[in-house]
């Protein structure tokens, strides 16, 4: 049997997995005029393959193999009418973009579309598998040959052709030999490529306009790529020189477009070699080309004659190893395989001499018409075509550039298409030129991104914040101006307020170009205090009272304020040093007649000073002048602020929520400026996303500035479907997710922002409403701001093309204070400036943007250390500098991890200056003395050395991600409150499980997933609990204490509220022999937090004389229980193992009663009368305490030899990590007494018959031969036994899986009597 | 992505404007209109310790020259 060669092996298998593409099509179209035999045409067809096997020959599989089967069938001919025009071209694109099942369809559909009597399309579409482009001539040639002798009646006569597709296929084996021999052309051949391609770029950056689909769709599309004859004969010429070929200087052309385009410095590209590599094959139909990987080395800015160089010899050592099959190679190297992109490379690049296929029929003059390409197989595909002169001169190049239409809008391929040439007549040149010198930007584009899109002119804003303010205040005394908890202050209140502080400032030396320190608790004084320093002339700088001593130490030493204002508590707290403190709560009356404002505030004085995170360390203090404030408050103004007001057409209330530390709070100022109500939100409030929520829609908020981490809480929390909806979301501080971007856009009667602008800019610098694109963008430039997208020798990059972005305008800070080496560093010359504006300078941002084809930018990352977490800025390098600081450590890395639910959070890595590690918990509680919050790391993690690049810098990527596996060991949870909150904490933070005395802060968690986790448990076990519990007691066990003192209960109490204050009918649960109710807590996650659960737990645990009751007492008392939670049924009842038989007693008891009973639920627990040979325990007896632990799911095998007596007993129950570790002594023999009690009661029980049906769980593991069955209550239910197995023995039905199960059951069940609700797990 | 202006070994100017605001600046890269060189070119950090040295006044020239004859 013939083989399939390499190449058809791979399309075969392609063609099984979708039959349908039309991707490995090859087609040609000819158009013939004149009288066409169709029946000599058909002839000639079944001719053709009968000459070329491989046109009827199938491919059915044969153990998942392709055989090779040819048929006695011959293709056929289709002849069809058909209309020129639409007609024709739908026709056309049916039969060329239909694909073929090459398990039982020949590989060739022939058609003939007769437009006119004497004029014929013929559209001849084959599969790769039968053909490649070399077979076209050989094929349309013996075509001919076959009508010219079936028109004349005989059957042709050709010479055979010494070879067949299957002869090759064969040799094609013999030839490459077998891997296993080194000595074998396929093995050396091999390794030839596996040293080529070591460390290929498994994926080429190129300027997608979307995102890859996870799997390509093939679809293309294609524009046309044309080379005059003047640039080609140059090309030529430059060939000749280095003695190159055409293709290679049209390979470094591309590659060097390529990677000006983003795509770096190795850039593969593919191309194709006929493959016929005997004379004997260049006329046989069928599948040889091969694909070659051509890797092209643009690294370190070489001369176009260094890279054609480099090129010659790379791709002649290729050439000469393209024996190896490109899918054999594919298989060998195993690069990450997908199927969303070519493997090995993405790029493709042909060349061949412009030839017609030529098809000569008797009476019929044929020329071949070119379809547009449909199908992609590669991201890229540059094919060319050279032209020569009959006489051979160089007459052009042209051809198509086809592109993938799921990746690249046609903006992009006209952009490479028209480059292209372009950056070849640059390199051709001048070959002694470094290739980075070509610029790809045309003169148009050059114009479009520095010019056109940068078109942001309006009047500058004359007016200081302070001036807009105070003719604001004069102009509406009386409307409220600021709002913070029950201080509620007017306009003119707060001018008043804020000048008599004015006036005090001023006699403490506040003037122009002098900074004065606020140090104030969040308050309505904060915003006097701000607008007071402003009055002054003077610029504020904040104080963040939760900053470290040590940091607002440094802050006060560099910036050097003349007077702090503060408070006497504050000033009683905090050190300021020498420096003058003026105290608002001791503010005398003005004694001479009020200060004038100060008029000699010019538009570059300095209006306040904000501390950033500084790489090398120190945090650095931005100033920034009024004018940057007063550009961005007109543009807002008579912007957004504008158009909210006339839709509301009332006042507006914003909320400032970030700190007043961040300029961030002006984003709210601004709307108080403009003549609205400012709410500044309390920090216990601001920081609760439920809490803010309430706040929002109680208050009527109607505008918010948040970072999109918390707005993501915030949306969770319902702030867009409450009863008041905010018409104005801010979003600003880092990057928006697609996610929230969506749910934004999706709510209705908001407007959503996104703001850009680092603290260096003034709050944005860019900015774009989601409601204009479906994914995040950051937009465009406010007024009379540009931005530069500029590449490594500053200058435009293409759209599509990340750069780093440029700055420039009036919201440019003046710089940082005290540091003009940072500052001439970051601030630096524009290159672009207009003509008046000489001199300017504009900021370079650290960020990697890139514009699309409509001028809009799109934030891609840092090309920095500098990052972003919950909106904060940090540089690592400061954070690192900190760590390296700590003696003990020798040096530090710190990254950023993104954990599961795409939280951030920081990581260090310590490389100990000595053999003692040292202790993670120690070295944060030492950075929190000299670091804020956010900047000290979430987890600290001992490394031995810190990865190295070679060049001997740190290699951050190499990091390894944090090893939360392996903490200090911390003890299990002991009962039912611990049991939940351990849960929650391993929950929220995403860890598998998590001790009871492990801090929530040590584990990463932070603010926002203190309120994820409060939501949560609020929801799992109701209560009161807040973030101020959280910070105070930042342990399960801590908090299972303030939880328990709400609900003030005893855990041993008969009446066990495991969760309260929910508004539905509570679930009872009765416990087991042993008394205790605490298993049930695992249950909480799983139902409704809407449902209250109570625990039932036996008397005896804690009163002795409640034992030895008759039965009858227990159920009644337990009824009675029941009813004082809840007077009224319908009454939802638990129990497990005897606590089951009590169950179903209580059920009928109350059934009896007239109550309602709509759930009876029992775990594994049988009427005694199933269990006949039970006789009671004696009570202390090893039978017992064996029997105690194993019902409770303890093994008792694990205490030892020897029968159980109580020490042994005692000590497996409270061994460490046990759920019962806390109990005491008494309490233990408490449930032995309790348990043989119930054991005695159990013999005695006489169940009644329960009317409803009942949900039974099983556990299935080790049940003895004659355990009884569910059947065993048939007797004493009248409707269904709804039975679930679960796998687990009888006593571990509470562990975390079975409870998760019937956790899920009752769930179900629970939904279907109260109608739906979210779960308590959804929010 | 490389900076031009973060190149530890590359050879950098110091440019001065009329406002007498420093900027460091690639020493391939033309000058921008309405800047000098004042130093280099250099390495950086010499470019650098001449700004440190130098601008000593960080206020633009224009508000230096208004609070002055105010």
């Amino acid at each position: 049997m013939s083989p399939v060669s390499y190449a058809q092996r791979r399309l075969w298998f392609l063609n099984r997995v979708d039959g349908r593409s039309a991707v490995y099509n090859c087609s040609l179209v000819l158009r013939a005029r004149g009288d066409l035999d169709h029946a000599a045409l058909a002839a000639a067809l079944a001719d053709l393959a009968d000459r070329h096997h491989v046109l009827r020959t199938v491919y059915p599989a044969v153990d998942g193999e392709p055989v090779p089967r040819r048929l006695d069938r011959r293709p056929a001919l289709d002849v069809v009418a058909c209309a020129e025009g639409a007609p024709l071209a739908e026709a056309l694109a049916a039969t060329v973009d239909r694909g073929f099942d090459l398990t039982t369809e020949l590989p060739v559909r022939a058609t003939v579309f007769a437009t006119a009597p004497r004029e014929h399309v013929l559209a001849l579409v084959l599969h790769h598998i039968a053909c490649d482009e070399w077979s076209w001539q050989p094929l349309l040639d013996d075509l001919a040959t076959a009508y010219a002798a079936r028109a004349a009646g005989r059957a042709p006569r050709w010479t055979p052709l010494p070879v067949t597709y299957p002869d090759y296929a064969v040799w094609q084996r013999e030839l490459l030999g077998d891997q296993d021999d080194p000595a074998s052309l396929l093995a050396t051949q091999l390794a030839f490529w596996r040293e080529r391609l070591a460390g290929l770029p498994a994926e080429l950056d190129l300027p997608y306009d979307r995102p890859r689909p996870a799997v390509a769709d093939h679809r293309g599309a294609g524009v046309p790529l044309k080379l005059d004859g003047d640039l080609h004969r140059r090309l030529l010429a430059v060939a000749a020189d280095h003695g190159c070929t055409t293709f290679m200087v049209l390979q470094a052309g591309l590659a060097v477009l390529l990677s000006r385009l983003g795509a770096g410095t190795d850039i593969p590209i593919g191309t194709a070699v006929a493959g016929r590599l005997d004379e004997a094959l260049e006329d046989v139909v069928g599948f040889f080309v091969n694909t070659l990987v051509l890797r092209s080395d643009v690294s370190g800015d070489p001369t176009f004659s260094e890279l054609l160089h480099r090129l010659r010899d790379a791709d002649l050592a290729a050439f000469d190893h393209q024996d190896v099959p490109f899918e054999r190679l594919v298989e060998d190297l195993n690069p990450e395989r997908s199927l969303a992109r070519h493997p090995l490379f993405q790029v493709m690049l042909t060349l061949s001499r412009a030839q017609e296929a030529t098809l000569s029929l008797p009476g019929l003059t044929c020329a071949e018409e070119h379809l547009d390409g449909k199908v992609a197989k590669f991201d890229l595909s540059a094919d060319f075509r050279e032209h020569y002169t009959p006489d051979g001169e160089a007459a052009g190049i042209d051809g198509a550039l086809e592109y993938a239409t799921s990746l690249f809008d046609r903006a992009t391929a006209d952009l490479i298409a028209d480059a292209l040439p372009r950056l070849l007549g640059q390199l051709v040149s001048a070959p002694h030129r470094p290739v980075g010198e070509a610029d790809p930007l045309s003169a148009e584009h050059r114009h479009q991104v520095l010019v056109a899109w940068n078109d942001t002119d309006r009047p500058a804003a004359r007016a200081t914040v302070t001036e807009v303010f105070e003719a604001q205040a004069a102009r509406t005394p009386e409307a409220t101006a600021l709002v913070c908890g029950d201080t509620r202050l007017t306009f003119a209140e707060l001018d008043d307020r804020a000048g008599l502080l004015a006036h005090h400032l001023r006699a403490a030396g506040a003037t122009t170009e002098r900074l004065v320190g606020l140090a104030l608790p969040r308050s309505a004084e904060s915003v006097v205090a701000m607008l007071a320093v402003l009055k002054t002339g003077a610029a504020y700088l904040h104080l963040d009272l939760a900053y470290p001593p040590d940091r607002i130490g440094h802050m006060l030493r560099d910036a050097a304020p003349v007077v702090v204002v503060t408070d006497t508590t504050t000033a009683a707290v905090h050190d300021f040093g020498t420096l003058p403190a003026v105290l608002v709560d001791r503010l005398a009356a003005p004694t001479g007649p009020a200060a004038a404002p100060n008029r000699r505030v010019l538009p570059s004085s300095a209006a306040y000073v904000i501390y950033t995170s500084g790489s090398t360390g120190r945090p650095k203090g931005v100033l920034t002048p009024h004018s940057a404030l007063s550009n961005l408050y007109a543009f807002h103004r008579d912007g957004l602020i504008a158009r909210t007001e006339a839709t509301a057409g009332r006042r507006l209330r914003s909320a400032v929520t970030a700190s007043l530390s961040f300029d961030t709070s002006w984003e709210a100022l601004f709307w108080m400026l403009a003549g609205h109500e400012l709410h500044v939100i309390r920090d216990d409030v601001r920081r609760d996303a439920d809490a803010l929520t309430a706040y929002v829609h109680t208050a009527g908020i109607d505008v918010l500035d948040v970072t999109p981490t918390y707005a993501e809480h915030l949306l969770d929390a319902g702030l867009l479907s409450g009863p008041h909806v905010p018409p104005v979301l801010l979003l600003g501080g880092e990057g928006a997710g697609q996610t929230l971007w969506t749910r934004v856009r999706e709510a209705t009667g908001t407007r959503c922002l996104n703001l850009y602008g680092p603290t260096e800019c003034t709050l944005d610098a860019l900015w774009w409403d989601a409601a204009d694109s479906p994914h995040p963008l950051i937009g465009t430039p406010i007024g009379n701001t540009r931005a530069y997208v500029l590449d490594e020798r500053l200058r435009p990059v293409p759209p599509g093309v990340p750069g780093e972005l440029y700055v420039t305008g009036p919201g440019l800070a003046r710089g940082y204070v005290s540091r003009p080496d940072a500052t001439a560093e970051r601030f630096v010359a524009c290159p672009f400036a207009a003509p008046g504006e000489a001199g300017s300078r504009m900021y370079r941002t650290g960020d990697l943007v890139r514009r699309d084809h409509r001028g809009r930018l799109d934030y891609l990352g840092r090309i920095d250390d500098q990052v972003k977490v919950r909106g904060f800025r940090i540089e690592l390098g400061e954070v690192e500098t900190a760590l390296a600081r700590c003696p003990e450590v020798a040096r530090a890395a710190v990254a950023v991890h993104e954990a599961a639910g795409g939280d951030k959070r920081l990581v260090g890595y310590v490389q100990p200056a000595t053999d003692r590690a040292p202790d993670p918990r120690d070295l944060r509680r030492r950075l929190a003395t000299a670091l804020p919050d956010h900047m000290v790391p979430s987890f600290l993690q001992v490394v031995e050395h810190l990865p190295m690049t070679p060049n001997g810098k740190l290699d951050r990527s190499a990091l390894p991600p944090p090893d939360l596996a392996h903490r200090p060991p911390s003890r299990g949870p002991r009962g039912p409150y611990e049991e939940v909150l351990c849960a929650l904490f391993a929950e929220v933070l995403g860890l598998g499980r998590v001790g009871a005395e492990e801090s929530f802060f040590d584990l990463g968690g932070h603010s926002l997933l203190a309120t994820r986790l409060l939501a949560r448990v609020r929801a799992v076990l109701g209560g009161e609990l807040t973030v101020l519990d959280l910070f105070q007691a930042p342990t399960a066990a801590d908090l299972a204490v303030r939880q328990a003192a709400g609900a003030r209960h005893d855990p041993l109490a008969p009446l066990l509220p495991l969760r309260t204050g929910a508004d539905r009918p509570a679930v009872f649960c009765v416990h087991p022999a042993a008394g205790i109710g605490w298993g049930y807590a695992g249950l909480l996650g799983h139902l409704d937090a809407g449902h209250p659960v109570y625990g039932l737990q036996a008397r005896g645990l804690t009163d002795a004389a409640a034992t030895g009751r008759p039965w009858r007492d227990m159920v009644e008392d337990y009824v009675e229980q029941v009813r004082s939670v809840q007077p009224e049924g319908p009454y939802r009842l638990i129990g497990w193992s005897f606590g089951a038989v009590i169950a179903h007693l209580m059920a009928t008891e109350l059934q009896a009663a007239g109550a309602q009973v709509d759930l009876l639920a029992l775990l594994d627990g049988y009427p005694p009368a199933a269990v006949p040979g039970h006789r009671p325990l004696a009570e202390g007896s090893p039978e017992a305490y064996a029997e105690l632990l194993e019902s409770l799911g303890y093994d008792p095998a694990a205490c030892g030899a020897g029968p159980l007596g109580p020490d042994a007993y005692e000590r497996a129950l409270r061994r460490p990590g046990s759920a019962l570790e806390r109990l005491t002594r008494p309490e233990t023999a408490a449930l032995a007494r309790v348990f043989a009690d119930n054991d005695r009661i159990y013999g005695e029980l006489k169940p009644r018959l329960y009317r409803g049906d009942m949900v039974f769980f099983s556990a299935t593991e080790g049940r003895p031969q004659d355990a009884p069955t569910p059947e065993a209550w048939r007797h004493h239910v009248t409707g269904r036994i709804d039975v679930h197995e679960l796998a687990c023995a009888h006593g571990e039905i509470t562990r975390p899986e079975p409870i998760a199960r019937i956790g899920a059951v009752l769930a179900a069940e629970l939904a279907r009597l109260d109608g739906p609700r979210t779960a308590a797990g959804e929010r | 992505m490389h900076n031009p202006f973060d190149d530890d070994n590359g050879s950098y100017l110091v440019l001065v404007n009329a406002e007498r605001q420093h900027s460091l600046w690639p020493a391939a890269i033309d000058v921008p209109a309405g800047w000098s060189t004042a130093f280099g070119a250099d390495t950086r950090t010499a470019c650098l310790d001449y700004v440190e040295e130098h601008w000593t006044d960080m206020r633009p020239a224009s508000l230096v020259a208004a609070m002055n004859g105010a």
